[in-house]
């Protein structure tokens, strides 16, 4: 592993003044690209929660969703990830970005049929220490979704980490990292997790039974698979081909590098094989970030149940989650507010790898029911 | 823990009478039906590197003949199943091609629902794999008015994987390069290529043995297999399984799906070659392969682009030879074969990699200024009987 405190020290170290000249400009940018997709419609929430290993009924069941408070099949939040994954990275080939941060805000349940759109602007680009890439971009950025009547949806608030990947590389941060070899045992424990995973659903979650101290999950994601991440990349944000990729290329977006056989790729593949994730950084291909944000919110909804309305979500990711680890996320209350006549709980949710690498932190506002007032005043918004 | 070789069985005599008796059998599945929305025509036709507006632009196609989005033909090969190749399990599925008959346009807002049937199986000696088994389906695809709107007839490769006993498909690897000047000249190839679009090509104007304008694509990369968006819609591949419990549940019904991978000791799909080398190498194939069934997709719109929007692909017949690769370059040839007095136009098809090698070839028909095929669905029923 490389010495990192002889490389650290640098200013600068990987971003020249022109990089971060160029990079710093992007601030007050509104990038504009079409949704992926624009709808709520039946096949893509479908296929959306089982793209992140949700059992959420709400989601897919018509029959189950028809008798909900809703009436109809509702997505969940993050399912707008598949109309803009909020992700706007830098253009420079010598940058890799991470997905470090998000702040969501809900404002309306997502139902079927619901058209979506997305606005994005990027607000501040700062260059801050990293221990990851001696110095890198803190990135953040507001994307608001809207449905068809104008009425705003959503918000999402990203920190995207960008970094110069020789750097990350000579570091040698996430070095160590490598594949992991589960026991018959610890595959029987993934295993009854999934069959034992707790999914309130239709039993309403009230205010007044709800403590602070009360866990959430577990829940249990991975061992991740390729075809984990695919399944999340083709319904989120697949990137370009054939054709699409040569233009991509051409207009000098910079995800792409020529491999040693001469052939350009996009960094994407990162996603897929550990010879290109090393370039950036992290020796085994990994997942795209913002799936992590679904998962803990998937842990949020299991818990809070179909009845109750996911408003604001804060998720921080910390570590790399790469092919083959498990992750276990489990949570708290931690505390019980009443706002404006809701009531309101504060969770914390943890992701922690099969090793006991806490990969991430969370915090999340869910607006429950009370037993004082019929269920369906607060649920339909 | 099973061994390697424990995750390869034999193709055996028992298996292949299992597998004989649900022939002309149709299915029963669940997740047989897809609406057809505007974002998955257009992210179809994304995918698979098309720029035809007809598929992603709402407005050039409200003033085309169809008078809205029309779906890709090949948009078809994400419905499930994409395939009638049951049984058998632990024995590797390599998708042959399939031979597409289309009858009407399909539209955003139509729901399409799919029937398939096993309908023949036959043993064969294979030329690098030994014994394999081919099995065929029939696919119907029937909108919401009852109209059947397409029907395929696709082939699977049944073989056994590699084996350390030597049997089994086992190409040569292959990992081909690219020089920066051939790279910037086939670029500039492919940004160049015209499509005929609103223009029209009449039946009369086409000559036998005329050359369509090749296709390239490529080269090819892992990402183009795997991450194309092209099996989200409702995808009939492992996609549409879903990830994580989805997956885990599925190993559970479907042990003989699951290969173990003996480094990291976990279960995975052994399709999972098409993105990964060690696995790729396993199956026998030369490197991380494409998917058979996007090939037809790809291959298909040499003749999309020469006949314009006032055609209609009745017939597309693309048969997968062999696997391309990572690194591989794809040219996609067209030759007419005859004209019709009906207007219907037929096209010999061949795929060829840089090295020469021919991967795919088939057969392409054009209703030249038609929005459908000329036959009505009693016509195609009685077709489909007869």
């Amino acid at each position: 592993m490389t010495d990192s405190t002889a490389v650290i020290p640098k200013p600068g170290f990987g971003l020249t003044d022109e990089i971060v000249a160029r990079v710093a400009k992007r601030a007050g940018v509104r990038p504009a690209r079409t949704p992926h997709f624009s709808e709520a419609a039946r096949p893509s929430v479908h296929m959306w929660v089982k793209a992140i290993g949700s059992r959420n009924r709400l989601a897919f069941d018509e029959t189950y969703a028809r008798q909900s408070c809703y009436g109809t099949i509702v997505a969940p939040g993050t399912f707008l990830y598949a109309v803009d994954d909020t992700v706007h990275m830098p253009a420079e080939p010598t940058l890799a970005s991470c997905y470090a941060d998000v702040m969501w805000e809900f404002f309306h349940p997502l139902r079927l049929g619901t058209k979506l759109s997305a606005a994005s602007a990027i607000d501040q680009v700062v260059v801050k220490d990293s221990a990851l890439a001696g110095k890198a971009f803190h990135q953040t950025s507001t994307t608001e979704y809207t449905d068809g009547t104008g009425r705003l949806v959503a918000r999402a608030r990203p920190t995207l980490v960008s970094y110069d990947r020789e750097s990350a590389v000579a570091i040698g941060r996430y070095a160590h990292v490598e594949r992991y070899r589960f026991s018959a045992d610890e595959l029987d424990a993934i295993s009854t997790a999934y069959d034992d995973e707790q999914i309130r659903g239709a039993e309403v979650r009230y205010a007044e039974e709800v403590r602070i101290g009360d866990t959430l999950g577990p829940v249990v994601r991975g061992p991740l698979t390729a075809e984990d991440v695919i399944c999340f990349v083709e319904r989120s944000c697949p990137p370009p081909t054939y054709e699409y990729f040569l233009d991509a290329r051409r207009n000098g977006v910079g995800y792409s590098f020529t491999d040693e056989y001469g052939i350009p790729d996009s960094w994407s593949s990162a996603l897929l094989l550990d010879d290109v994730a090393a370039r950036e950084g992290v020796p085994v291909a990994h997942d795209y970030g913002p799936e992590r944000v679904c998962w803990v919110e998937d842990t949020i909804l299991n818990w809070a149940g179909d009845a109750s309305f996911l408003r604001r979500l804060h998720v921080r990711l910390i570590a790399p989650t790469v092919h083959t680890h498990a992750t276990w996320l489990r949570g708290e209350v931690t505390g019980l507010t009443e706002e404006d006549g809701a009531q309101v709980a504060t969770v914390q949710v943890r992701g922690v790898n099969q090793s006991g690498t806490c990969t991430i932190e969370a915090d999340a506002e869910i607006e429950l029911q009370s037993l004082r007032v019929p269920v369906r005043a607060t649920a339909i918004r | 823990m099973a061994t390697v070789t424990d995750q390869m069985p034999g193709l055996t005599d028992e298996a292949i009478e299992e597998a004989r008796s649900v022939l002309g059998r149709w299915f029963r599945r669940s997740w047989n039906s897809l609406e057809v929305t505007a974002d998955a025509v257009r992210n179809s036709a994304l995918a698979l590197g098309d720029r035809n507006p007809l598929y992603t632009d709402p407005e050039y196609a409200a003033d085309s003949p169809y008078g809205g989005l029309i779906a890709p033909p090949y948009m078809l090969a994400a419905i499930p199943p994409l395939h009638a190749a049951p049984k058998m399990r632990g024995i590797h599925w390599m998708y042959a091609g399939s031979d597409w008959t289309f009858y009407e346009p399909i539209r955003v807002g139509d729901t399409i629902t799919s029937h398939a049937r096993l309908v023949d199986l036959q043993v064969k000696e294979g030329r690098v794999g030994g014994r394999m088994v081919l099995q065929t389906g029939e696919l119907l695809y029937v909108n919401q008015r009852g109209d059947l709107v397409a029907s395929g007839a696709p082939t699977v490769m049944r073989t056994v994987r590699r084996r350390s006993d030597g049997k089994g498909l086992q190409y040569e690897p292959r990992r081909p390069s690219w020089t920066a000047d051939e790279l910037a000249e086939l670029e500039d190839y492919q940004l160049a290529r015209q499509r005929l679009g609103v223009k029209v090509r009449r039946a009369a104007d086409v000559i036998v043995g005329e050359q369509l304008p090749v296709l390239k694509k490529g080269p090819f990369r892992a990402v183009d297999f795997a991450l194309s968006g092209f099996d989200s819609q409702e995808g009939w591949y492992g996609f549409g399984q879903g990830a994580h419990v989805y997956q885990f549940l599925h190993r559970r019904r479907h042990p003989a799906d699951a290969f173990k991978n003996p480094d990291s000791g976990l279960d995975d799909k052994a399709y999972r070659g098409h993105w990964e080398p060690y696995m790729a190498k396993q199956a026998g194939m030369p490197g991380m392969y494409d998917m058979g069934h996007h090939r037809g997709g790809l291959i298909s719109q040499v003749v999309s682009d020469w006949a314009g929007d006032h055609a209609f692909m009745t017939r597309c017949n693309v048969v997968v030879r062999r696997p391309i690769v990572v690194g591989d370059v794809l040219s996609a040839e067209a030759t007419v074969e005859s004209v019709e007095p009906n207007g219907i136009v037929n096209l010999k098809l061949r795929g060829v990699i840089q090295n020469g090698d021919v991967v795919s070839d088939g057969h392409a028909s054009i209703a030249m200024e038609a929005t459908k095929a000329p036959q009505t669905t009693a016509e195609k029923l009685a077709t489909k009987e007869s």
